[in-house]
């Protein structure tokens, strides 16, 4: 897919191969509402797959356009995890469109600790690998400032 | 209770406005912040069931809406403003603020603030950008307007004599009834201090010193005010200044989350 140089692209991690359904099938991504800002921002959505996947992981996989966002609690864009810690608090809803493999696949040989990024197309289609936009950009992850914990939770 | 925020919608450029106002005042919410800066493009009709919802946020969760007009005569910004009292109307936002900058104090200037309509002056503030801080003060009591005092741009008028604090007390009393807001902002100094895109002479983080003195300082006259960071690292930066809150200034802790008088 082609990504327009000045588009805002959204770098989101994967995290199991269920994610992975759920992007293909029902071309949906949601981020807790914290960070919907990222969401609003961006116009195209790269998904990056860590570890557990067998043949592109630590490399960004799909890229897809973003269509709308919407508003819902976490329980409705994942009916299959209704214990879920984060159940009843509010996601964005990313409803995506055209997702094709990313060609060629873009590494991240160092920096293993993605989780949601902001870049823009030119930035991401002309990098060596992930690591670079960190050197070229800052970033300011509010991670930490996630009020749940899901460090017991298992799906 | 001293409310605080920082811009955590920089650029919305996505989504239709009714989702964008719900996601921007749940985030601030999830965020814990209560000051909500809107860009002034996304004051815009909605559904009467979403100013509903709007309006509830704001009450549930004391949230403070905070539109910065752009910089223009105030002659060229009247259609600008009502559109946004209107819009603060409809979801009962009462201590919301329209924040005006006034780049030249002539007469047709004092002429449109004073004339402006009581709806909009209800919400109007002009922040303080340039000149001698006493004289900005002079001219803004004529019009009958509440100051809101800007750390940063007091600092970048290098003043003597250097009062930042009575400067600051002079413009939460311009308040009167209504809370007062003020914003808080250090100066980059280094270039890697900056972020790549632009947020002018903000820098990324706030001198934590600096902001515990100044809510010392209010804390000591008695007074209360809203702070807005103007910071490049957003929420970041707003965790952080708390966090040296904690650490730094215990004692003031109570006093910001509205235990104590």
């Amino acid at each position: 897919m082609y990504i327009p140089d000045d588009a805002t692209v959204l770098i989101g991690i994967i995290k199991t191969a269920t994610d992975l359904d759920t992007l293909i099938s029902a071309q949906h991504y949601h981020i807790p509402i914290a960070h919907a800002n990222l969401a609003y921002n961006a116009d195209y959505f790269a998904a990056y797959l860590p570890k557990w996947h067998p043949t592109m992981a630590w490399h960004i996989g799909y890229v897809a356009r973003i269509n709308t966002c919407t508003i819902g609690l976490r329980q409705e864009c994942c009916p299959h995890q209704p214990h879920h810690p984060r159940a009843m608090q509010y996601y964005v809803g990313l409803h995506l469109a055209d997702i094709t493999p990313c060609e060629p696949l873009i590494a991240s040989r160092q920096w293993r600790r993605v989780w949601l990024h902001t870049t823009t197309g030119a930035t991401l289609m002309r990098t060596p690998e992930l690591g670079q936009l960190v050197r070229t950009q800052r970033r300011f992850f509010s991670q930490s400032l996630m009020p749940t914990s899901t460090t017991n939770y298992t799906d | 209770m001293i409310r605080m925020g920082t811009a955590i919608f920089p650029n919305p450029t996505r989504g239709d406005c009714a989702t964008w106002w719900h996601a921007r005042c749940l985030a601030a919410v999830a965020h814990n912040q209560q000051i909500c800066r809107i860009p002034v493009q996304m004051i815009a009709p909605l559904p009467r069931a979403m100013y509903e919802l709007i309006g509830q946020l704001i009450t549930t969760h004391q949230l403070r809406l905070v539109v910065h007009a752009p910089i223009a005569h105030p002659q060229q910004l009247i259609a600008t403003f009502e559109r946004i009292a209107a819009f603060f109307e409809a979801c009962v936002a009462d201590d919301s603020v329209i924040v005006c900058h006034v780049p030249t104090w002539h007469d047709t200037q004092r002429r449109t603030l004073i004339q402006l309509s009581a709806t909009v002056r209800r919400f109007l503030a002009i922040e303080y950008t340039h000149g001698d801080f006493s004289e900005f003060q002079q001219q803004v009591t004529q019009v009958e307007l509440p100051i809101v005092f800007d750390w940063l741009h007091y600092h970048q008028q290098a003043p003597w004599p250097y009062q930042p604090i009575d400067a600051a007390i002079a413009s939460i009393a311009s308040w009167q009834s209504r809370p007062a807001l003020l914003h808080l902002s250090s100066p980059y100094t280094a270039r890697s201090n900056r972020l790549t895109s632009g947020h002018g002479a903000h820098s990324d983080y706030l001198d934590v010193a600096s902001g515990i003195w100044l809510l010392r300082s209010i804390k000591q006259a008695g007074m209360c005010a809203d702070c807005e960071l103007e910071v490049g690292a957003g929420p970041v930066a707003l965790t952080q200044f708390q966090k040296a809150i904690i650490q730094q200034a215990p004692d003031l802790v109570p006093w910001i989350n509205g235990l104590t008088g």
